[in-house]
């Protein structure tokens, strides 16, 4: 199946990538799409894909599938489909964010 | 005891050139400064029903208590007025260097009043204040003004404020620049050119001290290294601001399918990339730029050399305007934006206002409700966009019309024009979609100054925390945030500082600053006493429910990629605004209830709800 991935703001920049379509097995899931991100660009962009040597996702890493956060869908068990549109974005989370849902107090971002 | 505030204010009547230092009452002490004092001053000594552009009205430049100290991320100043724009109350910042040296100069606030026959610029020198002729100024640009200003007043380091053509020309969304900043929102712009008021030059000398300066720099300390722990890393947002400005965000907006494109008609814009901050970055030199103390530095300085407009040198565009002239207009030349940037500023005019009346322009042409020379007008036309730009601030023809704000209009226009105009109590909308982002509509909608996103849960519905697709609980989340920036607009803590520093560190630099001492539950308190004192001067100049409302778009579904058929139902809407209300103790007509006021302290007031 073929997945649409587009590169937005710093991942732009880092990749050097803005928008390509990645060939990918049926019934892969964000994670396999991370794999295949990291081998289109030679590894060069490992550290930024996975936290240290763990395999687990960056905690830079923001993916949107179709319009949608993957932490709205299944995470990064989120299983793609033929056609879908996947983009990468900065997380632009930080600070006091990291208290949101933490039941005393709800701190939100604005520009 | 030392404090970092003064407490004394200085007056200025321009209808008899004179001036007044005054004390600060122990009651207005109790405001703590910033929003919470301007607010305080306005509506106590306007009465209900004045006019805007008349003599009654005030221009309050409200500092904080930490304007001017060490402490990072409060370097802007507040400015509270009447809004010729809206009608209601209005608090609007700059930032830069301008509040520092107010304090410097000796004062927490600076009062304007009257309106002189003459125009005239005012140059305050610590504790003397001189008036000067202005006539001669009034061909120039904003910018232009500052730099002649401080040749003639031969004082190399002094902050002047301006006004451009807009604000001259009463331009409802005129205004008011502070170097290279803006106190963009609301026409006051419009005010200080009612006054006949064409520049303020300040300079101050005097030093500042704190209350206690050990707990104070131990308060400093801590702040700068939360704040510097966030800067680190490239990937937060105030690392990304930092590095590339607020433009930095706008594909995590745009991916979502939440960035109004095409006067909001869709939440896409295919070309979103060729405008944002990295694209400035790669293809012109930019400089970065700090307001005053502060370690965030979010200004950007573009050099754009090349191209029609070669050797333009301009501040941004903000996230906010890269929308506003950028995607809502359909103009996707970097090269264009800055001019449509820069030209603002020269003239003197909020972008935000200015690209909604814009946008609502193109598609009236588009539809048909403009006939004649202006139906030739067209989305992704940026020369159409400029011309738009000088007209209003020239009040030229179409441009007459649209410098009344895109609310009124749109009305004036007729057909299904109001429809689409977007904006709230005349106010444009900011780069951000209540249709997408439901929470962020109904902060629109209830904003005291009118489509106002300075107080909208949007990182928490833009970063998924929440589904910004829902209406259940955001009524809450946004009495919250509404309340809580508020209480940080009494210290005039800049809006991003909120990002990061934690409540215990506004209330630590406070008391070390001035031996005020507030629990969280009071800042909060205060925050909503401000709120509701608000709430009160637009309910005395007739605003009701009907007025929480947004343009009919909002409840079309979103047309395009990533975010089609997303749609705000008036159902929701209501539901919104029934629990928001309920919350804030006001009855279904959002009118604050008398025991509200009373818990609040401020029962005072509820006579004049019946004015």
């Amino acid at each position: 199946m073929k997945v649409q991935v587009k590169f937005t703001s710093l991942y732009r920049v880092r990749t050097r990538i803005k928008e390509t379509q990645l060939e990918l097995p049926e019934g892969s899931t964000l994670y396999d799409l991370l794999a295949a991100v990291d081998a289109l660009t030679g590894g060069s962009c490992h550290t930024l894909l996975y936290d240290g040597e763990a395999g687990r996702p960056g905690p830079n890493l923001l993916l949107i599938v179709n319009g949608v956060p993957s932490a709205r869908l299944a995470g990064y068990g989120t299983t793609l489909k033929d056609g879908d549109s996947v983009a990468f974005v900065p997380p632009m989370a930080g600070g006091s964010l990291g208290s949101f849902g933490g039941g005393a107090s709800v701190w939100v971002l604005s520009c | 005891m030392a404090s970092s505030n003064w407490d004394r204010m200085l007056r200025i009547d321009l209808n008899r050139r004179t001036y007044a230092v005054e004390e600060t009452t122990a009651q207005l002490e109790e405001y703590v400064g910033g929003m919470g004092r301007g607010v305080k001053l306005l509506l106590d000594e306007m009465v209900a029903g004045a006019d805007p552009l008349g003599p009654a009205n005030r221009l309050i430049f409200s500092t904080g208590p930490l304007t001017g100290t060490l402490a990072p991320m409060f370097a802007q100043t507040c400015l509270v007025t009447k809004s010729p724009l809206t009608g209601t109350i209005l608090n609007t910042y700059a930032g830069g260097d301008l509040g520092a040296e107010i304090k410097f100069a000796g004062y927490d606030a600076l009062i304007f009043e009257g309106q002189a026959d003459d125009w005239s610029y005012i140059f305050i020198d610590d504790g003397h204040v001189s008036f000067h002729d202005a006539a001669h100024l009034l061909k120039m640009d904003s910018l232009g003004t500052e730099q002649v200003v401080r040749e003639e007043l031969g004082v190399a380091q002094a902050r002047v404020i301006t006004i451009g053509l807009a604000g001259q020309n009463l331009v409802k969304f005129a205004a008011i620049l502070s170097g290279r900043r803006v106190f963009g929102r609301g026409g006051a712009g419009a005010v200080m050119g009612s006054k006949r008021l064409k520049a303020i030059a300040i300079r101050g000398t005097r030093g500042l001290d704190v209350y206690d300066r050990g707990a104070f720099l131990a308060a400093v300390d801590e702040a700068n290294s939360v704040i510097n722990k966030e800067l680190a890393n490239e990937f937060s947002l105030l690392g990304m601001f930092s590095r590339h400005g607020t433009g930095s965000g706008m594909g995590v907006v745009n991916e979502q399918g939440a960035l109004p494109t095409r006067n909001h008609y869709m939440g896409y814009f295919a070309d979103a990339d060729k405008i944002d901050s990295y694209a400035y970055a790669r293809d012109y030199p930019t400089r970065i730029i700090s307001c005053y103390a502060c370690p965030v530095h979010c200004g950007q300085v573009h050099h754009i050399n090349k191209g029609p407009w070669a050797g333009l040198v301009t501040r941004g565009p903000e996230y906010e305007t890269m929308y506003a002239l950028g995607s809502e207009v359909l103009n996707s030349s970097a090269e264009a934006l800055a001019k449509a940037n820069d030209l603002c500023e020269r003239l003197g005019m909020d972008t935000l206002t200015a690209g909604t009346a814009v946008a609502l322009a193109l598609e009236c042409a588009e539809k048909g409700i403009i006939k004649g020379e202006g139906s030739k007008l067209k989305f992704g036309d940026p020369r159409a966009v400029l011309t738009l730009l000088e007209d209003i601030a020239h009040r030229r023809g179409l441009g007459d019309l649209l410098a009344e704000g895109p609310g009124v209009a749109a009305r004036e226009l007729g057909g299904e024009a109001p429809a689409f105009a977007m904006q709230v109590k005349n106010s444009g909308f900011a780069a951000w979609m209540p249709r997408r982002m439901k929470g962020t509509g109904l902060s629109f909608a209830t904003a005291n100054r009118g489509g106002c996103h300075k107080r909208a849960p949007i990182g928490a519905e833009i970063m998924g925390f929440v589904d910004m697709d829902a209406v259940e609980g955001k009524a809450a989340m946004v009495k919250e945030i509404q309340d809580k920036v508020n209480a940080i607009f009494t210290l005039v803590g800049c809006r991003f500082s909120e990002f990061v520093l934690p409540l215990e560190s506004y209330l630590a630099l406070l008391e070390g600053a001035t031996g005020t001492s507030l629990s969280a539950e009071e800042f909060m308190t205060l925050g909503e006493r401000i709120w509701n004192l608000e709430r009160v001067f637009n309910v005395a100049e007739g605003f009701r429910r009907k007025d929480d409302s947004l343009p009919g778009r909002c409840y079309t579904p979103i047309v395009g990629e990533r975010s089609k058929g997303a749609v705000l139902t008036e159902e929701g809407m209501n539901y919104m605004l029934d629990e928001y209300y309920s919350l804030r103790g006001w009855d279904s007509e959002g009118v604050p209830q008398a025991a509200k006021l009373a818990e609040l302290g401020i029962e005072a007031y509820i006579a004049r709800m019946s004015t």
